[in-house]
């Protein structure tokens, strides 16, 4: 295999790159701009979808926002498919050395009742609205415009449902002190009067066919708040309860969420800066969805009002929604000037 | 440890199929709106199970370890020029046709997968879709990135884009899988699972990557084997949907039935390009494509695959029996065709040479002495005017050149055609016009470039070339072009 050239000898290569990657306004395609960009198709299509004859097979027209060019997108992560999953091969093994340590320490089983008891109120049920959230994502990924945004749709919709069967362990972990754990999740997620309003909002998201408002209302607003507040405002009531195993993986779910907020800045950003009239379109998602999600998650918060919490979840929303909401809607994007936080109390 | 004890089974049903709810806010045909309009009934949606218990850990698990070795070997192969390896460049021919079908084919079908796994509320069945959909994306990546070590040496690569979209013979791929786009989940799901994967990806990855590793191509052989590698999942997808649906209701029988009619045709149609590559192509020929149909298509496909279905009322494919007809045929007809639309083609075409003709003759025997020889010998006349006029005429459906004989005469043209709101379309075998006939208002949108081209739709003839992302360099007889002289050289350079 190995061959010597002659000193001074060498072969040229006719061109770096394919053509088209001189369509994209970077200095030096990376990688990641190689496997990215313009896989997507654009035009001559054959046929008219026989589910919907009224859009084409990539469509432009299904979100409200406008692009001149959806293919400039580039996610700041910069993943593609290999680094997706060697970032997130490493994320499995750093999980795996915390059920390890958990394992080895006792941590799950000497869990103190009172934290068991408040994990056993929420955590099940997220496993579900996580997963929901996925089923849209895998719309979305369908739906969107621009190779490099369904790429990260596709990601988050996989780290969605990983992120799901994580819950799913950690619940199995503390089975011993609460059997019946996952069991009473799934049927608070589908009868209990506090998350109702809550599967309301998520099962409407996952009919959302505006892309683009699917991905705003869950990723800047409905995400935005219930990551944040449940994993971390949650882990000082895990430290009040001496609990440490919840704190120690409430990081992975945060790492998630950076994700997808990240590229959705991202992806904001950009639709601000291509055209004026998209301010408007994407202030009226958040003026829509805002209300909608604190309304729904309220009656969630009484979980950091139990006594052994000793919290208070009206003041806990209202933290997040300045450092992870208002921080972003209004004071970095200025998408919006206020909240619109004197909610209607109307539900979806 | 004293957790609970429970069986693998019961522990990958809680990381998965019990995630997911039955919805009370929206309705169920809000939720799932497409779930019903193909007539497939389904009474238990929970029923399937996937054999391959993926999660999302041992998924991106195995898969980063796949991707590190392939990306090391992708890197390797670059350094190393091991496009000078290669028996002869003109193997890189097949390249740039398999560049410009199944980068795009790829994609497609990742697009697809998101589609299905949204719409089908079967959860293992979802599950396993939408971690296709997620493998679809990485074969199209490694591909792009792999192949642009050939890219940069040798004409025909730099522009698939615009040659999947735009080049008129490209059209056979871009529709085959905008079918598929278009059609509805279930159709979606037996297509690419089940009538392209299933039946036919054994001949693209197996037999293609052994002829690609006999000719030392260092590219396709990584990509053959890696994209294999999913595969095994993918079919196994496929199986399992069918099976789930006949399963399911009796009545869901004869739908599946006429799917796997039209999709074994369309994607053995598609499959021309493959027998080309393999009797023509090649430098270095291993199998034949009589050969490879026999063994994977007669042998495993309609003889193993369709047996086992027949306890649900499902028969083997309509006009199977052409398709059998046909194989000492279609390589022969694709390269004659192929070999007068070098001047308007992404890639070089030629006449067999004397060996090529010894392989084919021991190949195929009687039909190659009194047919394809003597066809061969008038088209390699020094008189003959090789250059097709205009453009070959196209079949409606699958959108070949209408090059096929009829089953029972192979001296003669097969032509079919329907009448249609007044139209008349025209097709290459009695499967495409089956197809045509039976979704019409479907069809009848096809893009078909001859049309296109004559309406404006694709800029002045002048700069048909160019907007079909041709280089003058990038077709003509491949042992008269840049790339045949330059891998020489660079040969001699490298010796």
């Amino acid at each position: 295999m190995a061959h010597q050239f002659q000193v001074g000898e060498s072969i040229k290569p006719l061109r770096t790159t394919y053509k088209y990657m001189s369509g994209l306004k970077v200095k030096r395609p990376t990688t990641y701009d190689e496997a990215t960009y313009n896989l997507e198709p654009k035009e001559n299509f054959h046929y008219r979808p026989i589910w919907n004859r009224d859009i084409k097979i990539h469509d432009e027209t299904i979100t409200k926002v406008k692009c001149e060019d959806w293919e400039q997108f580039r996610d700041p992560a910069k993943l593609y498919y290999a680094t997706y999953c060697y970032s997130r091969a490493d994320f499995q093994s750093r999980i795996k050395g915390q059920f390890e340590t958990a394992d080895r320490y006792g941590l799950f089983k000497n869990m103190a009742p009172s934290m068991v008891d408040t994990i056993r109120e929420f955590l099940p049920v997220l496993r579900h609205v996580i997963f929901g959230e996925s089923i849209a994502y895998m719309y979305i990924g369908r739906a969107a415009v621009g190779t490099a945004i369904e790429q990260c749709a596709t990601y988050q919709c996989y780290d969605q449902m990983g992120t799901a069967q994580l819950i799913t362990r950690i619940c199995l972990e503390l089975e011993e002190q609460c059997p019946t754990i996952l069991k009473d999740g799934k049927q608070k997620w589908i009868e209990d009067e506090k998350y109702q309003k809550l599967r309301a909002l998520l099962e409407n998201v996952m009919v959302t066919w505006d892309w683009a408002e699917a991905i705003v209302a869950t990723n800047l607003i409905l995400d935005a708040i219930l990551y944040p507040l449940f994993f971390e405002k949650m882990t000082a009531v895990a430290v009040k309860n001496n609990d440490n195993v919840y704190v120690s993986f409430s990081e992975f779910f945060m790492e998630m969420f950076e994700y997808e907020r990240n590229y959705t800045t991202a992806l904001v950003k950009m639709l601000l800066a291509d055209r004026p009239e998209n301010k408007d379109v994407i202030a009226s998602y958040v003026n829509k969805w805002l209300p909608l999600v604190i309304e729904a998650i309220k009656p969630v918060l009484a979980v950091f009002d139990l006594p052994q919490n000793g919290g208070n979840g009206e003041e806990a929303l209202q933290q997040v929604i300045d450092q992870y909401v208002k921080s972003l809607l209004v004071d970095e994007l200025q998408l919006i000037t206020a909240l619109p936080l004197e909610t209607t109390g109307e539900v979806i | 440890m004293a957790k609970k004890k429970r069986g693998l089974k019961e522990e990958y049903n809680l990381l998965t199929r019990d995630l997911d709810w039955e919805p009370s806010y929206v309705p169920f045909e809000e939720m799932y709106p497409y779930v019903s309009f193909e007539g497939i009934k389904i009474h238990n949606w929970d029923r399937w199970e996937d054999p391959f218990r993926v999660t999302v850990e041992n998924y991106v698990r195995i898969q980063a370890e796949k991707e590190r070795k392939f990306h090391a070997i992708r890197e390797n192969i670059d350094m190393m020029q091991s496009q000078l390896d290669l028996t002869d460049a003109r193997w890189l021919e097949a390249m740039k046709l398999f560049a410009g079908v199944a980068f795009n084919g790829e994609y497609n079908a990742h697009r697809l997968f998101q589609y299905v796994s949204r719409h089908v509320p079967i959860p293992a069945i979802r599950f396993a879709a939408f971690t296709q959909s997620v493998d679809e994306l990485r074969h199209v990546q490694n591909e792009v990135l792999l192949f642009n070590n050939y890219n940069k040496y040798f004409q025909g690569f730099h522009s698939w884009k615009k040659v999947s979209h735009r080049h008129w013979l490209m059209s056979v791929i871009k529709s085959f899988f905008e079918d598929a786009m278009t059609a509805g989940p279930f159709e979606g799901l037996a297509a690419i699972a089940f009538g392209f994967e299933v039946a036919f990806t054994n001949i693209l990855f197996v037999t293609m990557g052994s002829t690609a590793m006999a000719n030392n191509d260092l590219c396709y052989t990584a990509v053959g084997f890696t994209n294999q590698s999913d595969e095994s999942r993918h079919m196994t997808l496929g199986m399992m949907a069918i099976r789930a649906m006949l399963e399911e209701d009796p009545d869901n029988a004869p739908i599946v039935q006429k799917w796997l009619d039209k999709w074994f045709w369309r994607s053995y149609r598609a499959f021309t390009a493959i027998a080309y590559i393999l009797d023509y192509v090649a430098p270095k020929k291993v199998v034949s494509w009589k050969e490879a149909f026999e063994m994977y298509i007669e042998d495993q496909v309609l003889n193993g695959l369709f047996k086992d279905l027949e306890m649900f009322g499902i028969r083997k494919p309509l006009y199977y029996e052409q398709a059998i007809i046909e194989k000492d045929r279609i390589s022969h007809q694709a390269a004659l065709i192929l070999h007068r639309v070098s001047h308007v083609a992404f890639f070089h075409t030629f006449a067999p040479t004397a060996e090529d003709q010894v392989w084919l003759e021991e190949k195929y025997g009687d039909t190659w002495r009194d047919v394809w020889a003597k066809k061969w010998e008038q088209q390699t006349d020094p008189n003959y005017e090789r250059n097709y006029p205009g453009l070959p005429m196209l079949c409606q459906t699958c959108q070949y050149p209408m090059v096929f004989a009829e089953p029972e005469d192979i001296h003669k043209t097969a032509y079919r055609h329907s009448e249609y709101e007044g139209e008349t379309y025209h097709f290459c075998s009695d499967g495409c016009k089956t197809i045509f006939d039976d979704e019409p208002d479907k069809y009848k949108e096809a893009w078909i470039p001859a049309h296109e081209i004559l309406s404006g739709n694709c800029g002045p003839a002048e700069d048909l070339l160019n907007y079909w992302g041709i280089d003058p360099e990038d077709g003509g007889d491949y042992y008269e072009s840049t790339d045949y002289k330059n891998f020489e050289k660079w040969k001699k350079m490298r010796a």
